[in-house]
């Protein structure tokens, strides 16, 4: 129930009547001068995201990416078997990236690496967005205008 | 401080991810989102000053649309957080709350997601402490 002191009746609400998955992930530049170690791993995003864009049919919903010293990738997914498919299929960008991590990973530290996934649970979760463009969980959900206090 | 081993982690409890960040709609005028961008790290250092607040650990990334990921012990300390009148969030809500009605200099945008145990996997690889890893110290 979210019952802050005000809210605005333009505000957008947004629900869905199925379970689906988080996905945060990202990568860390521990070492930024070995260049060669965490560039390959840094350039395998890109061309994740535009595989997972362009083939709905794996399953992922949305995405949004921030960069930085340490990068963040969140994901939406339709289920968590369809991510963990994706993560094991040999025909995918993920695993030889994954293959590439672990040559590089443990032997030196220059490069960390960070997932949590999560399943979220219908009618376990609220959210709201004022004066964003479709963004985050928005982008693939039935909007529902806000019009009073509660959600 | 790098652990430069494959770790995972797991919480006992029910917990909450709280995705939330703001986004600058119109550069200019500087005035009109850059209280609400100073806001944001008040609100992280009043959340780490105060940890029975209830906000387990938070994490940042600034862009023209900025996000925390925050971990909290509960949906009902997140939203008595909110709802607190004297903390950080409440007045930078109001303020952008009269100000949204008028002009839409600055967007704002939150994800609430209730956490059970067994619903979630993690992953950390040479990783700083950081997110969940962290806070099950």
């Amino acid at each position: 129930m979210i019952c802050y002191e005000k809210i605005r009746a333009q505000f957008i609400n947004k629900s869905t009547d199925d379970s689906f998955v988080i996905f945060l992930t990202g990568v860390r530049i521990n070492a930024p001068l070995q260049l060669h170690k965490w560039l390959p791993v840094v350039c395998a995003i890109p061309s994740m995201m535009s595989e997972l864009k362009h083939q709905p049919d794996l399953g992922m919903l949305h995405a949004e990416v921030w960069l930085g010293r340490t990068s963040l990738v969140v994901q939406y997914w339709r289920s968590m078997e369809q991510l963990l498919a994706y993560t094991r299929n040999r025909g995918s960008k993920h695993l030889p990236a994954w293959y590439t991590v672990n040559e590089t990973i443990d032997n030196t530290g220059a490069v960390g690496i960070w997932h949590e996934s999560y399943i979220i649970s219908a009618n376990s979760y609220e959210n709201l967005y004022v004066n964003m463009p479709p963004f985050g969980l928005s982008g693939i959900t039935p909007i529902i205008l806000h019009s009073g206090l509660g959600a | 401080m790098i652990q430069r081993s494959r770790f995972t982690s797991k919480f006992n409890d029910n917990f909450v991810i709280f995705l939330v960040g703001m986004r600058i709609n119109s550069l200019l005028p500087l005035n009109k989102w850059w209280p609400y961008y100073q806001a944001i790290p008040d609100i992280i250092n009043e959340l780490r000053a105060q940890p029975e607040l209830g906000c387990l650990h938070a994490e940042l990334w600034r862009s023209r649309t900025s996000i925390m990921i925050q971990y909290w012990r509960s949906i009902s300390d997140l939203h008595a957080y909110l709802n607190n009148t004297c903390g950080a969030s409440l007045p930078a809500w109001k303020k952008f709350n009269e100000a949204a009605n008028t002009d839409g200099v600055v967007g704002i945008w939150q994800e609430a997601y209730r956490i059970s145990p067994g619903h979630y996997d993690t992953i950390y690889v040479n990783m700083p402490p950081f997110d969940l890893k962290n806070i099950n110290k």
